[in-house]
């Protein structure tokens, strides 16, 4: 098979993946009252951008979500630039990072939002929390790599001031690692902040969909659910094609 | 190992150093809120969460949600094994087939598998089976993932030196393939058992009857908020303790591949 013809063949069963998502949720609907169809749920959507309810929502977790995976990056990278550079920082915070890695960071909600109440700043601050740590465990990791190689001998040989070596020599190197990081990290974001709405929160994508759960208002439901799947999905393709051209192999 | 210069102070393990760090903290913390410099219900000292720790492990209910909590993650990790491996040798025997799924996996990886939640809720009813249902799809894609990337690693020689040598296909997977994939799937294994610890509490916390995770959302709505701290420490410290179980399998797993 040519490499065209492969192309095609791929790019037409990504295609037919998600007219069989389609067709399957179709059928669901025929099936039980639980689901419901395509056209009232696209109805609501439409309805809830006319509106107006369903544009406040997807604003209040975008900022969330922005404002938050913001700090992540802000603290995380030079955090992880740090425990990679320097082997004391890495000795001994090397567990304390890994262990909080593995906790899941949502048991944290409840206890940000005794600090800082219901609202804008609990929901951003536990995206930046969630965030923070698959960004730095991953610079950590992509720094430690490049360590390890010929590059940290040329930065010497060079006499590289320790800004120089930032910016000439292990930004470019770790690019690509760090775009997955990125990736990883705006999903966490997302998804943090999406369940800290569900829990409590004034305003959200979150919120309106645990208050449609709640009255079992369906269309309503789904239609937030689909919406929240489309930004993820888009954000994450988008940051997904953009590492692809980033990484070296990529030709 | 570092060699210590004759005359120059033995270094100080990173680990007593740690500790003593963690003691520090503790210890500040409890002093200053002695001193009443937090609000009680944002951050209680230390001491009292430990009391609210003992009285949690006193009563009945910490038992039934912890157990409610591992039979919920071991069950979801389970089927996300059983599962996950065998689509990943799936995609990567018939690598069109993977790379057709490949942006699909990759992008819910992260995303949206939480927010069906209320759908399933809605479909199955409040109880562990909606929770398992996502949270196996989240440790599964993981293990997936990673299972493709192992195998498409192995360089083709191992295999062809298998067929030369005149192994059987079973024999071909298990003394070839399986051993020269591991290295790279177990982080994988490792991976999808997180990600199942991190939506099953995640989805308790959201909506359940029982659980660690809804167990600590509960003491946060009642105000008992030592024993909400309390609930936070035994899932963190219990998600360490996994995640400690996990790296020492990989080193020794590498250790006996090399």
């Amino acid at each position: 098979m040519s490499a065209a013809a492969r192309r095609a063949w791929v790019a037409a069963g990504r295609a037919g993946v998600v007219v069989l998502v389609l067709l399957t949720w179709a059928a669901a609907s025929r099936v039980t009252d639980l689901v419901p169809g395509l056209e009232p749920t696209l109805d609501t959507l439409v309805d809830g951008f006319r509106d107006g309810w369903l544009r406040a929502g997807l604003a209040a977790t975008a900022q969330a979500v922005a404002v938050g995976f913001g700090w992540a990056v802000l603290l995380g990278f030079p955090l992880g630039y740090l425990l990679g550079r320097s082997r004391v920082f890495g000795e001994l915070f090397d567990p304390l990072v890994a262990g909080l890695f593995a906790v899941p960071r949502i048991i944290f909600y409840p206890i940000l939002l005794s600090w800082f109440g219901v609202g804008m700043v609990a929901e951003s601050t536990m995206a930046a929390l969630s965030a923070l740590f698959p960004i730095a465990v991953m610079t950590t990791a992509a720094v430690r790599d490049v360590a390890r190689g010929p590059l940290p001998k040329l930065a010497a040989s060079l006499n590289l001031s320790e800004a120089q070596q930032l910016v000439k020599i292990y930004l470019p190197a770790i690019a690509s690692p760090l775009m997955v990081a990125l990736r990883i990290g705006f999903s966490v974001a997302l998804i943090a902040a999406i369940i800290a709405e569900f829990f409590a929160a004034r305003a959200g994508l979150g919120l309106l969909a645990a208050r449609a759960y709640a009255l079992l208002d369906l269309p309503r439901m789904f239609a937030v659910v689909l919406l929240i799947v489309t930004v993820g999905f888009a954000g994450n393709l988008a940051l997904w094609i953009a590492e692809r051209r980033l990484s070296p192999d990529h030709s | 190992m570092r060699a210590a210069r004759p005359g120059a102070p033995r270094p100080i393990p990173a680990r007593l150093v740690r500790w003593l760090l963690f003691a520090a903290t503790v210890a500040v913390l409890e002093v200053c809120a002695r001193a009443g410099m937090f609000d009680p219900l944002a951050l209680p000292a230390p001491a009292q969460i430990f009391s609210a720790l003992l009285r949690l492990a006193r009563g009945e209910e910490f038992y039934t949600d912890l157990n409610r909590t591992l039979v919920t993650v071991v069950a979801a990790f389970g089927i996300g094994v059983v599962g996950g491996l065998p689509l990943g040798v799936v995609f990567w025997k018939l690598p069109l087939v993977g790379d057709v799924f490949e942006p699909y996996l990759v992008t819910m990886y992260a995303l949206p598998t939480l927010v069906f939640y209320p759908v399933l809720l809605a479909v199955m009813g409040l109880g562990p089976a909606p929770i398992i249902t996502i949270a196996s799809v989240m440790a599964l894609i993981p293990i997936a993932l990673n299972t493709m990337v192992a195998l498409r690693s192995i360089p083709p020689m191992l295999p062809k030196l298998g067929r030369s040598v005149g192994c059987g296909t079973a024999q071909l997977y298990r003394k070839v393939l399986l051993p020269a994939a591991t290295p790279l799937a177990v982080p994988g294994l490792r991976l999808g058992f997180a990600y199942a610890v991190i939506g099953t509490v995640a989805m308790e916390f959201i909506l359940a009857v029982s659980g660690l995770g809804f167990r600590a959302g509960y003491h946060y709505r009642f105000f008992d908020v030592p024993e909400m701290y309390a609930e936070v420490l035994v899932i963190g410290v219990l998600a360490v303790l996994f995640n400690a179980l996990f790296g020492v399998l990989e080193r020794r797993i590498r250790r006996d591949m090399l």
